[in-house]
């Protein structure tokens, strides 16, 4: 292939890729301008297409589960929640048994429930719910701030407890605290909560803390604090993941499930001051 | 014992070990307008996910909580990062100060300061050209970092050279103590790349420690 030959397939390419428009054909610059435009929105709408796929497949979403007697104060609750864009209430029950059945064949991110029947029966409902399926966070709104009954609550295993009057701001920054498996006390009920432990008789049923590891102390102590897994593993230098696993020999040796039920039994043993418990 | 996940299928690790990478960085430059592409290490870390971060900070700059103090590649891209994932940074650096002087009091103290700045001029210029993790990292970046290192010690004499192995002494015992608290993890050393040189050859003699290339973590 000579130079004239390449000359002359360039001149063939360029004649191509002319525009037309009826019998008027565009200028070679115009022509360039118009096709890099065209190929522009091409890749733009592919790009775009691209993205919009990640967004929709991207689990952002928070999706939560409202268990409530009273439609009003759920629905209430359901506008409240869903101001926050990364909020979703996925389902909202009614009744015990509609709770059980819906958490069994869903896997929302977050539980609420709002405890209008007080006393034994929020326990029980809690315990249920967590027999069902004992990894997802669970948190409580309800009227009775009594510490015993605070207390019967996260014992059982739920993760936060909110008084039905909080602030909208802190319901959400409590389910979003829940969601990430975090121990979430309103801060009307906690400073009477951890007096209320610091009074308690000591609790002898648990092991002593002696029988923990050091490191398990630590971080037992820094789980009391309401540290999540990395800020515990960033405060001593050591990887998530063994801090997960320290995390699940303290849970065998105090026979229990949750960082929740560690943090009360720490705290009703004593090992703890009570102002500890200020993150 | 279990086995770390990358061990799982692989026979020739009859002990589990740490798995260890050096990735090294142009913290001569970090006040600079570098040509450096931070996109590029954010995205390679991000992928890397290693479980801990040894980071070439002092750790009263980390635990002060005031990382404007710390270097751009640290302030912009692996602290925010850590904060994202489940990455822990532990700072490794000693307090001794990365910069060689020309101590007073040397014969020819005049032109030992031209070299060295002479040297440090070449250092920086050959940092600008480096424009990516992946260039730092070359093996001819390498050598030249460290010749460049040893000429500047050896014009700043034996004081500086002294210090310099000092700081060294104490970063890689951080390392080392770092592996030894939480062994059969996957570690991510970021360095100066003027200590990579040293670092890849004193972590390759560690029977707890297997090396791999920073893509291979």
């Amino acid at each position: 292939m000579n130079w004239v030959n390449i000359r002359d397939m360039l001149a063939g390419a360029r004649q191509k890729y002319l525009i037309t428009i009826g019998e008027t054909a565009l200028s070679p610059s115009l022509s360039i301008l118009y096709n890099t435009m065209r190929v522009s929105l091409a890749a733009f709408s592919i790009a775009w297409f691209f993205v919009a796929v990640d967004i929709r497949l991207s689990p952002t979403e928070i999706h939560i589960l409202i268990v409530c007697p009273q439609t009003l104060v759920g629905e209430g609750l359901r506008l409240l929640i869903e101001q926050d864009e990364d909020l979703r209430v996925s389902e909202l029950v009614m009744n015990m048994l509609g709770a059980a059945e819906t958490l069994r064949h869903n896997e929302p991110d977050v539980v609420i429930i709002v405890d209008e029947w007080g006393g034994s029966d929020c326990v029980a409902l809690v315990q249920c719910l967590k027999s069902i399926k004992p990894r997802v966070p669970l948190m409580v709104i309800a009227w009775d701030l009594s510490p015993a009954q605070v207390q019967a609550i996260l014992t059982t295993g739920a993760n936060g407890y909110l008084p039905l009057n909080a602030d909208p701001g802190d319901l959400r920054r409590a389910v979003y605290a829940v969601s990430r498996g975090e121990l979430t006390l309103h801060r009307t009920i906690a400073t009477g909560f951890l007096d209320y432990l610091a009074n308690a008789d000591v609790d002898h049923s648990h092991p002593s803390f002696n029988e923990l590891s050091p490191r398990e102390q630590e971080v037992l102590a820094f789980l009391v604090q309401g540290m999540s897994d990395q800020e515990i593993a960033q405060a001593l230098f050591l990887s998530v993941r063994t801090i997960q696993s320290h995390l699940n020999h303290l849970y065998a040796k105090l026979n229990i499930h949750t960082r929740t039920e560690a943090a009360v039994v720490a705290l009703r043993a004593g090992w703890f001051p009570p102002s500890l418990n200020q993150k | 014992m279990a086995l770390p996940p990358y061990t799982e299928n692989m026979m020739e690790y009859s002990v589990a070990k740490s798995r260890v990478a050096v990735l090294g960085m142009l913290d001569e430059t970090h006040w600079e307008s570098a040509q450096y592409n931070l996109d590029t290490l954010r995205s390679l870390v991000k992928s890397l996910q290693p479980d801990l971060l040894c980071a070439e900070i002092v750790a009263e700059d980390w635990q002060s909580g005031d990382i404007a103090r710390l270097p751009i590649e640290y302030r912009e891209v692996l602290v925010p990062l850590s904060r994202l994932t489940n990455i822990v940074i532990v700072p490794v650096s000693s307090a001794y100060g990365d910069e060689i002087l020309v101590p007073k009091g040397r014969p020819l103290l005049g032109l030992r300061v031209l070299l060295v700045r002479q040297l440090n001029f070449i250092l920086r210029w050959m940092q600008r050209l480096a424009g990516s993790p992946k260039a730092v990292n070359s093996t001819t970046f390498g050598a030249l970092c460290h010749t460049i290192c040893i000429l500047t010690l050896w014009l700043c004499g034996p004081a500086a050279q002294r210090d310099w192995d000092e700081a060294y002494r104490m970063l890689f015992n951080n390392i080392l103590s770092t592996i030894s608290n939480d062994p059969m993890r996957r570690v991510l050393v970021t360095v100066d790349c003027r200590h990579q040189h040293q670092l890849i050859t004193d972590l390759k003699r560690l029977p707890e420690v297997d090396l791999v290339d920073y893509h291979l973590l």
